[in-house]
């Protein structure tokens, strides 16, 4: 991953002036000719005895035994782009946002990122439960790239955002699942990042909390903040995208209007 | 967010999250906190004190003292290790999702361990005083912060490659409390190095835990920097942070695939 900083955020308002253009200059995601290959073989149930007894026949299993999820894929997104990417299960949605994250890296072919990304995590990843959900601000702030100083900056804005005034100061353990998808969310979209990778995710909190974090993920948006958004409701997709790509069969099936996506993958649901 | 490209005070900063984390999550529910770190050593030296000195009757001068000063730095090493296998499979869900620097979760274990060996030193000094043996010395002021480094280094990059192994060969983990407790009788703590019959000795000048025990015993009882065991401290520490680190950066893209 090349990260050259943050990008200037003086750029924004032209950002979002073009919103839903096609990007011209340095885009934000490149991903070129990107294949990525899982060794299934890997974390082998044999343990040390195999790899003793018989090492060549457990480094053979460990080649053999391997699964290709995306095949020589290429794709751009441009600063301020929204994306969705829409597939059935196990078609390698999560695999490219892992590779964007920087957490895996692609067998063959590149993949560049420019500026902080966050992730959004599943419930509650990246929180202790014996923290209060304070300390646990901090502590995943930090682990998303953010300074100490900048987390303790922000602190009373995520707390506001999550509407956890009252229970921040107890244990994350006595919240219910709903409050620790409010915190997170809000630690990950107070980062400020450049990129924000959203994998399922949306479905946190009640439905009025739901409505609050599409409004922040359309606000961002609008600042002029990539987005990347796997999910099955091919509702949010439409909404939120200015782009959608289908992935199948190792490769992107279909890749433009987020409407004509999901006409693609589903005929007959969009509209 | 690409961690390579990183601030050095981002370094900084997450290691002091994650020491602050792992201090508080500890003694969330426990009664006695803090003093089990001092408790553990006294209660294995009254115990080894009783095995050998007032049944086997070993011939060495203020044997209680003469072990706390091995057990609590081995105590730090054996804590670190032992909790090592965890430090990456139990953040799997962190892995899975951020590229952060994920050597530094094993940095802070080290470092939290380190910490309550220093907070002990001051109780083992009034021990020695107390029994009137050893005690406070301008040669600790040199003495103190290099052995922790040395220690700390060497703990370092043994977790760290087996925090990384662990995440594909989960045998390690119970390989680890074999080998702890093997190590514990090849590491000079109950005995003198000079009590060990030549054809041992390759064991101890082979063991990157021998000297450590020895150069802390010679600081607290005797009061002086043992230079020589420093050095060869200094040998393995270079080593194990190599092999840690080159085993970490071979292992590290794999993690996310194999957790």
């Amino acid at each position: 991953m090349s990260a050259k900083g943050r990008p200037k955020r003086e750029q924004a308002p032209e950002r979002a002036a073009r919103r839903g253009a096609p990007a011209i200059d340095a885009p934000a995601i490149v991903f070129d000719n990107v294949s990525k290959t899982y060794s299934m073989g890997l974390h082998m149930a044999g343990g040390i005895k195999g790899l003793i007894l018989r090492p060549s026949e457990a480094m053979r299993r460990m080649r053999l035994v391997a699964r290709e999820v995306l095949h020589e894929v290429s794709f751009t997104v441009g600063h301020g782009e929204s994306v969705g990417i829409i597939g059935r299960n196990g078609v390698g949605k999560s695999t490219i946002l892992a590779l964007i994250a920087g957490v895996l890296r692609p067998t063959s072919g590149s993949v560049r990122v420019t500026g902080r990304v966050a992730p959004l995590l599943q419930l509650g990843a990246g929180f202790h439960p014996e923290l209060t959900g304070r300390d646990n601000i901090v502590l995943n702030g930090v682990l998303l790239g953010m300074r100490r100083a900048e987390v303790a900056a922000k602190s009373e804005a995520i707390i506001e955002f999550a509407e956890l005034a009252d229970s921040i100061d107890e244990p994350i353990r006595v919240y219910s699942s709903g409050m620790v998808s409010r915190l997170g969310f809000a630690v990950a979209v107070h980062l400020e990042p450049d990129v924000l990778l959203i994998d399922e995710s949306l479905t946190v909190g009640d439905a009025t909390f739901q409505e609050k974090c599409i409004d922040k993920i359309a606000e961002l948006h609008a600042r002029g903040v990539t987005t990347l958004l796997v999910s099955h409701d091919l509702g949010s997709i439409a909404r939120l995208c200015d782009r959608a790509m289908v992935l199948d069969a190792r490769q992107i099936a279909f890749i433009g209007d987020p409407a004509a996506a999901v006409e693609f993958y589903r005929p007959g649901v969009a509209s | 967010m690409s961690h390579d490209a990183a601030p050095r005070g981002y370094y900084r900063d997450l290691v002091v999250t994650l020491t602050i984390k792992e201090i508080k999550v500890r003694y969330k529910r426990t009664f006695l906190g803090y003093a089990w770190s001092l408790l553990n050593p006294i209660v294995y030296a009254v115990t080894y004190w009783i095995a050998f000195k007032a049944i086997l009757n070993v011939k060495i001068e203020g044997y209680f003292v003469f072990l706390l000063c091995g057990l609590f730095p081995w105590q730090w090493l054996s804590s670190s290790l032992q909790s090592a296998p965890g430090s990456f499979v139990t953040n799997a869900s962190l892995i899975k999702k951020i590229a952060f620097p994920r050597h530094l979760v094993v940095l802070s274990t080290i470092i939290t361990e380190g910490l309550h060996f220093l907070l002990c030193i001051p109780v083992l000094t009034v021990i020695m005083l107390l029994m009137g043996r050893g005690g406070p010395h301008w040669s600790w002021l040199a003495g103190i912060p290099l052995l922790l480094l040395l220690q700390g280094s060497i703990a370092f990059g043994i977790a760290l490659a087996i925090a990384s192994c662990n995440v594909f060969f989960r045998d390690i983990e119970r390989l680890l409390t074999l080998v702890m407790t093997v190590l514990f009788y090849m590491t000079p703590v109950i005995f003198e190095p000079k009590m060990v019959p030549p054809m041992f000795q390759p064991i101890l000048a082979a063991n990157p835990f021998a000297p450590l025990i020895v150069a802390w015993r010679h600081l607290f009882i005797d009061g002086f920097v043992d230079w020589s065991s420093l050095g060869t401290a200094a040998i393995a520490a270079v080593v194990s942070l190599v092999i840690g680190a080159l085993t970490f950066r071979q292992m590290q893209w794999k993690f996310a695939e194999a957790l």
